[in-house]
C-alpha cells in the first residue's frame, strides 16, 4: 500500500501542554481519511506540523515520503490546506486567486483558465472582480475551498470546509471532492465537526481526544470493535407475552427487550435472525417489519470522546 | 562548554550562511507575487496612505512655502533667539556673503530641513513594513500565506523589497519637489540656483535607503512577535529619536550636517542594515508567529 501520510509517535507539546501525544497513523493515496475531533483536540496542530508550519517535538512524520523536517517547502508546494484563515478581505475575488496561483508558481495562462473554471464551478464567476470583504460568509467559504484547490494538490487537508455553507453547497463541495479524489487518485485529509458528511466522504477515519489517538480505521470495523453484538428491531402489531417465552428458547440471543410493539434483540450472530422469525411467526406474531440496527460514526464518536 | 559572545556571533552567521546555500533558488514569481499582493492591499488602506502622504506633504510643500513666506517679516530674522543662532552658526557653511534673509532660509532649507527628509523615509518602510507584516497578522492572513510553498527568504525578500522600494522612491520625489520649491522660493534672494548641495546628494543616495532599510527590518523583526500594527510600529521611535537628535544638535549648534557627517551615518546604518537583515533570517520562525499569533 502506498502511504501518502505517515505519522510515528509524533508528539507536539507547548510548555506544559501536550497537543499531539505520541499520534502514530498512516492515510493510503487516494482515499479520504476523516480526523475527528472536539475542538482542542489537537486536529488544527496535526495539520500545521504535517505542513511544516510547526517542528514536532518528538517521532516522525512524511508527507509525500518525505520528512516534515527537512522537506517542508517541497511537501507544501505539493500540498493545499483550508483552514480557518482569512482570505485577502480587501483584494477582489480574482486578485485572491491569481496572487495566490503566482505563490504556487503556476503559469499565468494556465491560472487565469484554472481561476475561471473554478469560480465556475462555486458560482462565483460574476462576482470575480467584487471585493472578498463585500462577500457573505459562505461565498468566502467557496472561495476559499477554491483557492486550496488552486494548485491541484496531491494532498488537500481540509479543517471545516462546509462551515457556513447551505446544505445545498455543502453536498456540491462534498461531491466535487468525491470526484477530485477519484479522477486524480488525490488524497484528502478531513477535519470536521460534521460527523455525516466525514461518513460519506472518507474511507477511513481517526478520532482525537486532548492529543491522543483514541480510535482509527473503517467506520465498520470499528463498529464491530466496539459493539460485539448485532441488534434487531422487529416491529409488530402487538407484542404478547408468549412470543417473549417462544423467543427464550432460541439459540444465539443475548438480549431481549420488549416494548409495545417493538422488541430489540441483541445476538452474536447475525444469520439467527432467520430461525427467530420463524419461531415469533410460529407463536402466531403478526411481524410488520425487521430492521438491523446499524452503528454510525456519530454512535462510534459519541461512544470513544469523553463527555466533559 | 561555554562559547564566548565572539564564538556565538560567528556560529550564527556560518549558520546563517549554510542556510543561505540551501536554499538559494528563489523564485522571482513568488516574490513578485507577494509584492503585488501588498501593493494592491496598500493601495486599499486609507489608514496606511493618510501619513504617508500628509508628513511629506507638510514637509515638503508646507513648511517651506510658510517659511518663505514669513520671512518678508524682518521680525523674523531681526528677533533675538533667531540673531543668538545666527552668531553660533558657522560663517563658513554659507557658500557665499549673505545676509541676514539669506542666512536664515539658507540654514532652514540646507541644514535643518535635512535631519526631516530622514523621517519620511523611516515613516514610510515603517508604515508599510507593518502594515505588510503586523498587519498580516491582525487580518488573520498570515497563517495562509504560511501554508504556501514560499520559502522563509522569499517572504523576507518580498516584504523588504515591497517596503524598502517605495521608501526610497517616495523619499526621492519629495527630494526633487523641494529642491523646485525652494530654488523657486529664493531666486529672487540668491538669484542662483542654491539646492541641492553635495550633504544632500550623499544623503538622499546612500543614508536615506541605508535608514529605510533599517527601519523596515526593525519592524519586520518586531512584527513576528507584535499582534498588532500599531504594536509592531512602536520600534521606529528607536530610529525618529536620534534623528530628532541631529535636529536638536543643529539647533543647538553643537554638530551640522557635513558630507563627511552623513557618509559616516550612511556606513553606520549599512553595517546595521547587514546584521539586521541576518537577525532577520536567522530568527524567522513560522512556529513562533503561528503560535503567537493564536
Amino acid at each position: 500500500m502506498n502511504w501518502i501520510i505517515e505519522t510515528t509517535a509524533l508528539t507536539k507539546t507547548f510548555g506544559s501542554l501536550t497537543a499531539l501525544d505520541n499520534v502514530t497513523l498512516k492515510v493510503e493515496e487516494g482515499t479520504a481519511f476523516g480526523f475527528l475531533g472536539p475542538n482542542g483536540a489537537g486536529k488544527t496542530t496535526m495539520v500545521r506540523l504535517l505542513n511544516g508550519l510547526l517542528k514536532p517535538t518528538g517521532g516522525t512524520a512524511k508527507v509525500l515520503d518525505r520528512d516534515i523536517k527537512k522537506d517542508s517547502d517541497f511537501i507544501r508546494s505539493r500540498c493545499g490546506v483550508l483552514t480557518d484563515t482569512s482570505l485577502y478581505e480587501r483584494l477582489s475575488a480574482r486578485d485572491n486567486l491569481m496572487i495566490w496561483g503566482g505563490l504556487y508558481s503556476i503559469k499565468p495562462a494556465k491560472l487565469k483558465s484554472r481561476v475561471d473554471s473554478l469560480l465556475s464551478m462555486v458560482g462565483l464567476y460574476g462576482r470575480g472582480y467584487d471585493l472578498v470583504g463585500s462577500f457573505s460568509k459562505g461565498m468566502k467559504q467557496k472561495l476559499a475551498i477554491i483557492r486550496a484547490l488552486l494548485n491541484e494538490p496531491e494532498v488537500l487537508f481540509l479543517d471545516e470546509p462546509t462551515a457556513g455553507l447551505d446544505p445545498e453547497a455543502a453536498e456540491e463541495i462534498i461531491a466535487y471532492l468525491k470526484k477530485y479524489i477519484k479522477d486524480g487518485n488525490r488524497t484528502v485529509f478531513l477535519c470536521s465537526h460534521r460527523l455525516e458528511e466525514v461518513e460519506e466522504l472518507c474511507d477511513r477515519i481517526a478520532i482525537i481526544f486532548k492529543g491522543k489517538i483514541l480510535a482509527s480505521g473503517q467506520v465498520t470495523e470499528l463498529a464491530k470493535q466496539l459493539w460485539k453484538e448485532n441488534q434487531f428491531i422487529i416491529r409488530l402489531v402487538d407484542v404478547k407475552g408468549i412470543f417473549i417465552e417462544a423467543l427464550k428458547n432460541e439459540k444465539g440471543l443475548t438480549g431481549i427487550v420488549a416494548e409495545e410493539n417493538i422488541i430489540k434483540l441483541s445476538m452474536v450472530d447475525a444469520g439467527s435472525i432467520s430461525n427467530i422469525i420463524k419461531a415469533l411467526v410460529m407463536a402466531g406474531a403478526e411481524i410488520l417489519s425487521v430492521q438491523q440496527e446499524h452503528h454510525t460514526l456519530k454512535d462510534i464518536y459519541f461512544k470513544l470522546v469523553p463527555k466533559e | 562548554m561555554t562559547n564566548t559572545p565572539l564564538e556565538r556571533i560567528l556560529k550564527r552567521s556560518r549558520g546563517v550562511l549554510l542556510r543561505r546555500e540551501r536554499g538559494n533558488n528563489m523564485n522571482i514569481q513568488r516574490i513578485r507575487a507577494i509584492f503585488v499582493k501588498d501593493f494592491k492591499e496598500l493601495m486599499k488602506s486609507s489608514q496606511a496612505l493618510v501619513p504617508m502622504i500628509l508628513v511629506p506633504l507638510i514637509f515638503v510643500i508646507v513648511l517651506p512655502v510658510v517659511l518663505s513666506l514669513s520671512s518678508a517679516n524682518p521680525s523674523m530674522y531681526m528677533g533675538g533667539g533667531t540673531e543668538q543662532f545666527l552668531k553660533h552658526f558657522p560663517e563658513k557653511l554659507f557658500p557665499g556673503a549673505f545676509d541676514a534673509k539669506q542666512k536664515i532660509l539658507y540654514a532652514m532649507f540646507v541644514y535643518f530641513f535635512a535631519p526631516l527628509f530622514l523621517i519620511i523615509p523611516v515613516l514610510v518602510s515603517s508604515v508599510i513594513a507593518s502594515n505588510s507584516f503586523a498587519g498580516e497578522k491582525e487580518r488573520k492572513t498570515i497563517e495562509g500565506l504560511l501554508y504556501t510553498p514560499v520559502t522563509d527568504k522569499e517572504l523576507i525578500i518580498g516584504k523588504i523589497l515591497f517596503s524598502l522600494v517605495p521608501a526610497v522612491i517616495i523619499s526621492w520625489l519629495c527630494f526633487i519637489i523641494y529642491s523646485v520649491i525652494v530654488n523657486v522660493l529664493c531666486f529672487k534672494l540668491f538669484h542662483n540656483i542654491f539646492f541641492p548641495t553635495p550633504t544632500w546628494i550623499i544623503m538622499m543616495l546612500g543614508l536615506v535607503p541605508a535608514i529605510s532599510f533599517i527601519s523596515l527590518a526593525l519592524i519586520i523583526f518586531v512584527s513576528q512577535k507584535a499582534n498588532s500594527v500599531w504594536e509592531a510600529q512602536q520600534i521606529s521611535v528607536v530610529l525618529i529619536l536620534p534623528v530628532l537628535g541631529l535636529v536638536l544638535s543643529q539647533a543647538a549648534g553643537v554638530m551640522y550636517m557635513s558630507p563627511a557627517i552623513v557618509a559616516v551615518a550612511g556606513l553606520v546604518c549599512l553595517v546595521l542594515d547587514v546584521v539586521s537583515y541576518w537577525c532577520i533570517v536567522d530568527n524567522f520562525d513560522r512556529e513562533k508567529i503561528i503560535t503567537k499569533f493564536t
